[in-house]
């Protein structure tokens, strides 16, 4: 019996040292959702910021590999658009896990999956936050992340996308949503600064997106795709993937590599 | 003369093994003059929800579908939701369920296998409006098991919330696929099943639960009997729990009737009484399969491992343990291998490690499935739960990296199956183990 208490005193005590040994470095993880964006950041201090959240209810176990075991916290879901390979799994999200902030964009599409998350959010009682093109969020003075577009008027979702660039000391990230090639205009034509070590591919490696100007001013030595296998869009298109070759990225898939994980 | 014993078994082996190749050699699939392939809109009623992570197969029973008897699988995404008793409004293509050519070679009787639960057509992602509700007693039955659901769902991240539903509400399609194959590598599958080790460990709760209450014997056996008979509802039926159940209550009976219910005995007998409501599932569920084989290897070489392993220590009951996994097993690898391709070296281990964690797993699950409504206390039993299935997952993913921990095995064909199952009955007649003292 004694033996059986202090085998469990000890296994409470491994854990209780897990809790503390924070490893204080930036994770940014592309989880592995299928054909979907799931992209969960974890900052120094122990924020997490989830962007997207795939088409299904992986996401669920997904996203709990990359956090720590007791984490029930996420601080900001961001909504790229309302597409369901990237909002399906945040609904049932909201079950488990505390969402302190939701940013989305003023895009309010007419649909029943935007009803159905819009019912989970009002049993849950959590308000969504809209955010516009330009607005900076600073976690600290190492860590800061700016909307550079956040459209809401076009007929097209994809084009509603909300795009980040989240900056963390000389490293900065680009995740493009599934953005096309005119979006991708009216981000060079803001003038905001764009050059970025890490993409995360627009439109999961689409031929649509990815224009070559664009490429050259974001200048990646990184690209990340998030696409699933054998999907029925044929993500990514050969295209794009030219293109990214020819301004020399480093071309990373989940489909090939499953989670997808850099930490800084 | 024979003695009674003897023509009972002598009799039930004749009525399985005529079933047996009845459902080989019958094509028949009832519903001829329906149109197959054909564009319908009918109403139906929901009798049945099964969540997986990217949609819900829906049983349906349909109401005005003429020249059409039996129910309809249904393909649906994960919104909307519906649930059991809607009333709904379906228009569809409604097509018969074939055989499916595996990368293997070999083919899969998915047509037999829905017949089994009475289902004649399917169809994909139709258009459905609900357009009632039917609130008879069963509609309350799946109300609770929705409350239990979300109780375990909403209280625990993953990967414990998956099992633990699996675990005590059979919802099995929910646990992502690469977890359900590290289960399977370790031999641990049994474990996110309902298997008779499951009802064992229920039954064995309840009886406690109900004695402690202040019930005598007998009227605690008539509210077992009960309780399980909606527990089994609740969980559709799955054919090890009802085994396990019917063994136990001809068990618990026997005394009763004054009769001595030797288990072999019981045990084929609730053989022959699956068949006669279902000759389905003889061939048709591997779960009825493996359950069988499983008690008849129990009962046949428990002793004989026992005595075997006498140089293990029986220190914390390894050696009981060890002789049971591999009891359990000496009948179970052929149509394992046969049907997972997969034979697992390390599978004794897997069940030695994590099998005692089982009855504190179903105490917390039942418990925070009924106290999901006092958040308090139902986050006070979540964290312990959530720690020791994460544990198992933890010990089971170890245990399916170590090299040579399984073996797979992809061309074990129906003959060599039935070669080792009837070598393994040949040693087990000339070996006796069953004697063994």
């Amino acid at each position: 019996m004694n033996k059986i208490i202090i085998l469990i005193f000890l296994l409470l005590g491994i854990l209780f040292l897990t809790v503390f040994k924070s490893d204080s470095k930036l994770q940014v993880n592309f989880l592995d959702v299928g054909q979907g964006d799931a992209i969960l950041i974890r900052t120094p201090e122990g924020q997490n910021i989830l962007i997207d959240g795939g088409p299904d209810n992986k996401l669920l176990s997904e996203i709990a590999k990359v956090l720590p075991w007791w984490e029930r916290e996420i601080d900001y879901v961001v909504i790229s658009h309302y597409h369901a390979d990237h909002i399906v799994g945040l609904i049932e999200l909201l079950d488990k896990y505390k969402v302190k902030n939701i940013l989305t964009t003023a895009h309010q599409p007419d649909d029943f999956l935007y009803k159905a998350w819009e019912d989970k959010l009002s049993e849950k009682n959590i308000k969504e936050s809209i955010i516009k093109a330009g607005e900076r969020f600073v976690i600290d003075n190492n860590l800061s992340w700016q909307i550079l577009l956040a459209d809401s008027e076009h007929e097209d979702y994809n084009d509603n996308s909300l795009i980040i660039r989240l900056s963390y000391g000389d490293q900065d990230w680009l995740f493009m949503g599934d953005l096309g090639v005119e979006g991708e205009k009216e981000i060079l034509g803001s003038g905001l600064d764009i050059a970025s070590e890490y993409l995360k591919v627009g439109h999961h490696g689409s031929r649509y997106s990815s224009s070559e100007e664009f490429l050259e001013a974001v200048s990646p030595e990184k690209c990340i795709i998030q696409s699933g296998k054998d999907n029925k869009f044929g993500h990514p298109h050969q295209e794009a993937i030219d293109r990214l070759k020819s301004i020399g990225c480093q071309i990373m898939d989940t489909q090939d590599l499953g989670l997808i994980s850099f930490s800084f | 003369m024979m003695s009674k014993s003897k023509i009972f078994l002598l009799a039930s082996l004749i009525f399985l093994l005529s079933n047996f190749v009845y459902l080989l050699y019958f094509e028949d699939r009832g519903n001829h003059s329906f149109n197959y392939g054909s564009f319908y809109k009918f109403q139906a009623i929901v009798k049945g929800v099964d969540k997986k992570l990217d949609g819900y197969n829906i049983i349906i029973q349909p109401q005005n579908l003429d020249n059409f008897s039996g129910k309809i699988l249904v393909y649906t995404d994960l919104y909307p939701n519906y649930q059991y008793g809607d009333i709904l409004e379906v228009s569809a293509k409604v097509y018969q369920a074939e055989k499916i050519l595996g990368d293997d070679g070999k083919y899969f009787a998915y047509d037999k296998y829905l017949a089994k639960d009475g289902i004649f057509g399917t169809c994909f992602r139709p258009r459905i409006k609900i357009i009632g509700q039917n609130k008879d007693l069963s509609f309350y039955i799946f109300k609770s098991k929705k409350y239990f659901w979300q109780s375990l769902n909403d209280y625990l991240v993953e990967p414990s919330s998956s099992l633990a539903k699996a675990m005590f509400l059979a919802a099995r399609r929910e646990i992502p696929e690469e977890l359900r194959n590290i289960f399977a590598r370790v031999g641990l599958s049994h474990m996110i099943a309902i298997s008779g080790l499951h009802m064992a460990i229920i039954v064995w709760l309840l009886q406690s639960f109900l004695i402690s209450l202040g019930f005598s014997r007998k009227s605690s056996l008539l509210f077992l009997i009960i309780l399980l008979g909606l527990y089994l509802y609740m969980i559709a039926f799955p054919s090890s729990a009802v085994r396990a159940s019917l063994m136990v209550i001809i068990l618990l009976i026997g005394p009763f009737v004054g009769r001595n219910t030797e288990s072999i005995y019981s045990l084929i007998l609730v053989a022959d009484i699956f068949v006669l409501f279902n000759p389905y599932l003889l061939l048709y569920d591997i779960g009825f399969q493996l359950s069988f084989l499983a008690v008849l290897g129990l009962l046949y070489y428990v002793r004989f491992f026992n005595k075997f392993l006498v140089f293990i220590p029986n220190k914390f009951k390894i050696r009981e343990t060890m002789s049971v996994t591999l009891a359990a097993q000496v009948f179970t690898w052929p149509l394992i291998v046969y049907n997972f391709k997969i034979f697992s070296l390390v599978a004794p281990l897997a069940n030695f490690l994590v099998l005692p964690f089982l009855p504190l797993v179903l105490v917390l699950s039942i418990v925070l499935a009924l106290f999901g409504f006092w958040s308090m206390a139902a986050g006070l039993v979540a964290w312990p739960l959530f720690i020791i299935l994460k544990i198992i997952v933890y010990i089971a993913d170890l245990l399916s990296k170590i090299p040579y921990a399984f073996i797979q095995i992809d061309n074990f064909s129906l003959v060599y199956m039935l070669l080792a199952l009837l070598f393994t009955i040949i040693v087990t007649l000339v070996l006796r183990p069953q004697n063994y003292e």
